[in-house]
C-alpha cells in the first residue's frame, strides 16, 4: 500500500512538470553572455542567409544574440535582418507570425536591459507600441483558427510587456524618472487599448453583417434555420429521394447548402419515448412550461436545456398543441412568455386560466411536477 | 558568488522551484511560469551577494516563498499575511482545476488532513522533488530525522486513506 501511495505521489508530481521550452528560454535569459564567436557557431535562420552582404556571421549574431539590445552597436543590423524577414513572408499567416516574433524580441530586449540594469528609454517603449500596431494591422486578414491563435499570441505578448514594465518601474529609485516612465506607459497603453477596441468594433460589425445575411437567407427558405445553424426538416416534408444503395436520402437544399444535421421527424412512437425523457428534464428545471391564453401549453428552453431537446422543441410543441392525452397544468404563477426569435411576442397570460375545451378539469390543485406528458 | 556560476545554480533548482510555485498557484501553468521567472530573476540579481555558506536550496526556497506570498497578498489587500501563508498550503484550487483520478483526489485530501509540517514534508519530498538534504536545510533539521518522519507520514497517510 505504501508503494501505491508513492506511485500516486509520483504521478501527481509528473503533472507539474515544467515545459522544456520555458526552462530553456529562462536559462537563456539568465545565462551570463558567452563570447561572440560561440554565438556565431549556432545554426543560422534561413532568412539570414540572404543578408550575406552584411557578413553571415555578424548578421547571425546580431539577430540571435540576447546581447544585442537597442544600445548595442549591432542593433541596426538586427533591424535590417527583421525587415528582410518581413519582406520574405508572403502569406498573411506568415506575416502575422513574423510580427509576433518581432514583438517577443522587443519584450525580451526590454527584459534583458532591465536585468542588466540598463536605462530603458521612452523610444524603447514606443518601439514596442509601433510594432504592436503593425502586428494588429497584419493580423486583420486572418480567418477563424489562425485569427484566434494570433489574437492569443498578441494578447500574451502584450501582457508580458506590461509585467516587464511594472518590474522596471519598481526598480527605479528616482521618483521623477519613475513618474516619467509611468506617463509613457500610460500613453502607450492608451494607444494599444484604442487599437484593440477599434479592431473589436470592426469584428463586431462583421459579425452583425453575418447575422443579417443569415436572416436574409432564412426569409427565402421554406423552413427556419436553428440558432446553431442546424437545419430541421419540416415533419411533413421528409420524403427525400432513394439513393443508389436504396437508403432514403434527405431532400436537396434549395440553396445548395450541404445539410449539417438532419433531425428525424417526431412520429407518435418517438413522442411516446420523449414523454418520459421530457418529464425528467422538466422535473430538473431544465425546461420551462408556459401556459398560453388559448389554453395550450408550450415548452420553452432554458440555459440548461439539453441540446438534443432544444433542437426538436418546436416540433414537440406542435405535437403538444394537438395531443388529446395531455392533462392540463394546474394554475401556477403566471409567467410571461419570452419572445422567441421567429415568432411575434404573445400577450401575457392573464388570471384565471381559461379551461381547455378538450381536457378534463382536475378537482384539486396539484403541483406542476405531477403533469403527465 | 560569481554570476557565471548562476547557470549551474539554476539547473540544480529550477524544477523544484517551478513545482513549488505550481502547487501554490492553483495549477496555472502560465502563473507558475511567470512567478518562476520572477523568482529566478530576483535570485540572479542578488546572486553576487549570496553567501555560499547558506544553503542554496534554502536561499532560493525563501525567495520563492516570499514572492508567492507577496503576489497572493497583493490580490487580497485586506487579508492578514498569516492567512495568506496558511492558504498557500491549501491545494484546493489546484485539485479543483486538474483532472485527477479518484485515488489521487483521495490522496490529496488525506495530505490536507496531516499536520502542517508533515504535509509540507510530503509536498516537498514527493510532489516537488526536493532531496532530504535540501529539505533539511530549508526546515533546519537533520536529513536523517526527516527520512524517519517521511516514513511515518506515509504510514499515517495509509491509515487515513483506509479510514476514508
Amino acid at each position: 500500500m505504501l508503494w501505491s501511495i508513492r506511485q500516486n505521489l509520483k504521478r501527481l508530481s509528473r503533472l507539474a512538470e515544467p515545459r522544456p521550452a520555458f526552462q530553456r528560454a529562462l536559462r537563456k535569459e539568465l545565462v551570463v553572455p558567452r563570447p561572440w564567436f560561440v554565438a556565431v557557431l549556432k545554426p543560422a535562420f534561413a532568412t539570414v542567409s540572404i543578408v550575406t552582404m552584411l557578413g553571415a556571421g555578424t548578421a547571425t549574431y546580431a539577430y540571435t544574440s540576447d546581447d544585442v539590445v537597442p544600445d548595442h552597436p549591432l542593433y541596426p543590423i538586427r533591424e535590417q535582418v527583421e525587415r528582410v524577414e518581413e519582406a520574405i513572408a508572403v502569406t498573411p499567416a506568415k506575416k502575422a507570425a513574423v510580427k509576433i516574433k518581432q514583438l517577443k524580441k522587443r519584450v525580451r530586449e526590454m527584459e534583458i536591459m532591465a536585468v542588466k540594469r540598463k536605462v530603458i528609454q521612452q523610444s524603447h517603449v514606443q518601439k514596442f507600441t509601433t510594432n504592436f500596431e503593425q502586428a494588429v494591422t497584419t493580423g486583420e486578414p486572418l480567418q477563424n483558427g489562425e485569427r484566434a491563435t494570433f489574437d492569443d499570441a498578441l494578447s500574451a505578448v502584450e501582457q508580458k510587456q506590461a509585467r516587464v514594465l511594472e518590474r522596471v518601474k519598481e526598480r527605479i529609485p528616482d521618483e521623477q524618472v519613475r513618474e516619467r516612465l509611468e506617463a509613457v506607459i500610460e500613453e502607450e497603453t492608451r494607444i494599444v487599448t484604442e487599437r484593440i477596441e477599434k479592431l473589436q468594433e470592426k469584428r463586431k460589425l462583421k459579425f452583425e453583417l453575418q447575422l443579417k445575411r443569415k436572416e436574409a437567407i432564412e426569409q427565402r427558405l421554406p423552413f427556419k434555420l436553428e440558432e446553431n445553424d442546424v437545419r430541421v426538416l419540416p415533419t411533413e416534408d421528409v420524403e427525400g429521394t432513394l439513393g443508389a444503395t436504396g437508403t432514403r436520402m434527405p431532400p436537396k437544399d434549395p440553396l445548395g447548402l450541404p445539410p449539417k444535421r438532419i433531425i428525424k421527424p417526431i412520429t407518435q412512437d418517438r413522442f411516446e419515448a420523449l414523454r418520459i425523457r421530457l418529464r425528467g428534464v422538466i422535473e430538473r428545471g431544465r425546461l420551462q412550461i408556459l401556459r398560453r391564453k388559448d389554453g395550450g401549453i408550450e415548452l420553452v428552453a432554458t440555459s440548461s436545456t439539453p441540446p438534443g431537446i432544444k433542437l426538436i422543441l418546436k416540433d414537440i410543441n406542435a405535437r403538444l398543441a394537438n395531443d388529446p392525452g395531455l392533462v392540463a397544468p394546474i394554475p401556477v404563477k403566471p409567467v410571461l412568455m419570452k419572445p422567441l426569435l421567429d415568432r411575434p411576442p404573445e400577450e401575457p397570460i392573464a388570471e384565471p386560466f381559461p379551461k381547455p375545451p378538450i381536457l378534463q378539469q382536475p378537482s384539486t390543485v396539484e403541483p406542476i411536477e405531477n403533469i403527465r406528458l | 558568488m560569481d554570476k557565471r556560476d548562476f547557470t549551474k545554480f539554476y539547473d540544480k533548482h529550477f524544477k523544484a522551484i517551478y513545482k513549488f510555485v505550481y502547487f501554490r498557484v492553483g495549477g496555472s501553468r502560465e502563473t507558475a511560469e511567470d512567478y518562476t521567472h520572477d523568482v529566478f530573476l530576483k535570485a540572479f540579481e542578488a546572486f553576487e551577494r549570496y553567501d555560499p555558506k547558506i544553503s542554496g536550496a534554502a536561499w532560493i526556497y525563501t525567495i520563492a516563498r516570499n514572492h508567492v506570498i507577496n503576489q497572493a497578498a497583493k490580490s487580497r489587500p485586506q487579508t492578514d499575511i498569516a492567512d495568506v501563508e496558511d492558504a498557500l498550503g491549501d491545494d484546493r484550487d489546484w485539485v479543483a482545476t486538474m483532472e485527477l483520478r479518484h485515488d489521487q483526489h483521495r490522496l490529496l485530501n488525506a495530505i490536507r488532513c496531516l499536520q502542517k509540517d508533515e504535509a509540507e514534508l510530503v509536498r516537498m519530498k514527493y510532489l516537488e522533488g526536493w532531496k532530504f538534504e535540501e529539505i533539511a536545510e530549508v526546515m533546519g533539521r537533520s536529513s536523517g530525522a526527516l527520512r524517519v518522519q517521511a516514513g511515518r507520514v506515509l504510514k499515517k497517510l495509509k491509515a487515513l486513506l483506509k479510514q476514508k
